[in-house]
């Protein structure tokens, strides 16, 4: 279980750094578009295309690192009342919440990555963009999302018996620099 | 299939319970709007918006802005901007009375101009300003008072995040939008001035002036560290304000100059970039889900057309204007009481948006409206969100009870700001008029 754990972290840590590097390629392309087009009159290719691919990574590569952090958004006022079981066993509500909302999510999703695929799906204009890998970059990163989750439950549902505090739990703003 | 107004009832119900049990907002609205179409309309329909929706959301030019503009200001935070911004205010303002107060409120304005998120201004400003207003004897309550309510300047100033979710879900302009921002964020900022000078100057006991000696030379070496955020906040403002360039562009630009700044300053390191990815990574992916979650719900309440009944019962009332706009005000204090104000917008917008305009407001003044509303629902007793991060993120022992009494004077402030954005619409409007 800990291994699986560590691996899910590993995993999602690197998905979002991968999309951290994504989002620095939208940067230096968004500032080349409006100097090579603005100022040179030189158009550079396809950098909106890109962009909306790589936003698809962005997103969903955090996802799982968000929850791993704890750091969806929720109404914690009742839940910060509760004692420790009362709490995980909140936390075990909000685990199959969110596997359900996901696995459906999922689902539809690798039907759509599929059909992308099948039909060769592109973006309109000068540059004719695949977009399936950016629909398969969404199954993937909801996959590991589900992963997380499902361990996560487990972890839950052990701490109702226990009454022990969520682990891997870190201040809601993890702000190093100020440190 | 049950008619709208029944499966209405039965997914209200039903997120008003996962909401208390803290399900994921996003995943709330989400599955909400999935068992409102499935009850209402058939499953093939409700699975249909949980097919389109998460891809059409992320893969979409307008919204690339988030991203950019979160990295922009986490960035920012890794350059430790917030921390060269207080110092060149307080080198300015220190002398005056109140001047460390007023210190914390400019430096959050203007980091306010780099990040767009009021929880991460008001942590941010806690840790630096708490333990040094202290330090020059200032009342714990004031102090408070003042950092939690000058984080809530950031969701006003461009960039803001707030903003650009708003004009996402109404349709509006993100351009025209952010430029309305300006006037209304740096009058808010302007009334917390002059207020805290009152405040100082009545009861000097809570706010003593400091016995120091700031030479002219370092004020203005204190504005060495500033200059380039200054510099980056006009470009980014004015590219978008005179159309030079798109948000998305603006947001790109911004996240570039805000690197450099970091480069500059040899702070960029491999450390420093994984820290800003992870912040930016987790704020982005946590903003969409809730976005995600919120268009699906939309769906349903347009597709059974119960936005439709609703609105209609709504406006068939024949209230004045303001009526209708005091009860969205109240249910805004309600909401903030429990949820932030992204997640407030989110929810409210596809009901609010179409009754205001419909009684004759005009959408971009309601946007900033609706903004101002959700921030002030953030430091309103009995429970502000920002207070409580005041509270948590303070180095100095704090009592709630302390902290709402210190940022009251400043509630009082904002509705006076508040009423003078609704007497004088052309507050808003008049920058957005001439782009």
């Amino acid at each position: 279980m800990h291994r699986l754990s560590v691996l899910s972290e590993r995993l999602a840590l690197g998905v979002l750094l991968v999309g951290g590097l994504g989002m620095m390629m939208s940067m230096f392309l968004g500032v080349a578009d409006v100097i090579g087009t603005q100022m040179l009159s030189i158009p550079v290719p396809g950098p909106r295309e890109l962009t909306e691919s790589t936003m698809v990574l962005i997103v969903f590569g955090a996802l799982a690192y968000a929850q791993i952090r704890r750091a969806h958004i929720r109404v914690e006022l009742f839940y910060h009342r509760l004692p420790p079981r009362g709490r995980a066993f909140l936390d075990v509500i909000t685990d199959i919440a969110a596997l359900i909302f996901f696995s459906l999510l999922l689902w539809q999703a690798i039907n759509e990555a599929l059909f992308s695929l099948q039909i060769g799906e592109a973006t309109f204009g000068l540059i004719r963009m695949p977009l399936w890998p950016a629909r398969f970059i969404l199954v993937a990163g909801t996959g590991l999302l589900i992963f997380r989750l499902v361990i996560d439950l487990i972890i839950d549902i052990g701490r109702v018996r226990t009454g022990a505090p969520p682990p891997d739990q870190r201040p809601h703003l993890d702000l190093s620099a100020e440190k | 299939m049950l008619d709208p107004a029944t499966a209405g009832v039965i997914v209200a119900t039903l997120m008003v319970v996962m909401l208390v049990c803290g399900v994921h907002i996003g995943v709330v609205l989400g599955l909400g709007g999935f068992v409102g179409i499935l009850l209402a309309v058939n499953p093939h329909a409700a699975l249909a918006q949980i097919a389109t929706v998460p891809f059409s959301t992320t893969n979409s030019f307008t919204l690339a802005v988030i991203p950019l503009f979160v990295l922009m200001g986490a960035l920012a935070t890794q350059a430790g901007l917030t921390r060269d911004l207080y110092r060149a205010a307080y080198a300015w303002l220190g002398k005056i009375a109140g001047g460390m107060a007023m210190a914390t409120t400019l430096a959050s304005a203007a980091f306010g101009a780099a990040s767009g998120s009021t929880i991460v201004n008001a942590a941010v400003f806690t840790r630096m300003a708490m333990p040094e207003m202290t330090r020059f004897g200032y009342d714990k309550r004031l102090s408070s008072g003042c950092i939690a309510a000058s984080g809530t300047l950031a969701s006003l100033i461009p960039p803001s995040i707030l903003v650009i979710v708003y004009a996402v879900i109404t349709e509006q302009s993100v351009a025209q939008l952010l430029v309305a921002g300006l006037v209304p964020g740096i009058l808010s900022a302007a009334v917390y001035l002059v207020g805290i000078y009152i405040i100082a100057k009545r009861w000097p006991h809570l706010a003593p002036t400091p016995e120091l000696n700031i030479t002219r030379r370092e004020k203005w070496n204190a504005l060495k560290g500033v200059w380039g955020i200054g510099a980056l906040f006009l470009l980014v403002l004015g590219g978008i304000y005179l159309g030079f360039f798109v948000p998305t562009y603006a947001g790109a630009v911004g996240a570039f100059g805000a690197f450099l700044i970091i480069a500059f300053k040899r702070k960029l390191t491999g450390r420093t970039l994984v820290e800003t990815f992870k912040d930016a990574g987790v704020t982005t992916s946590t903003i969409f889900i809730i976005v995600i979650g919120g268009i699906i719900f939309a769906r349903f309440l347009t597709y059974t057309g119960l936005l439709g009944d609703i609105t209609d019962w709504m406006i068939g009332l024949d209230l004045p204007p303001i009526a209708y706009l005091l009860g969205f005000a109240l249910i805004y204090l309600i909401l903030g009481m429990l949820i932030d104000p992204i997640a407030i917008m989110v929810m409210t917008l596809p009901v609010m948006f179409p009754i205001l305009t419909s009684v004759g407001y005009d959408p971009i003044w309601l946007g900033i409206i609706a903004i101002k509303l959700a921030e002030i629902s953030l430091i309103t007793p009995p429970i502000g969100l920002n207070v409580y991060v005041v509270r948590s993120a303070s180095p100095v022992p704090l009592r709630l009870e302390e902290v709402f009494a210190g940022v009251t004077p400043f509630l009082l402030m904002d509705l006076l700001t508040l009423g003078l954005l609704i007497a004088f619409p052309t507050l808003v409007l008049f920058l957005p008029s001439l782009m």
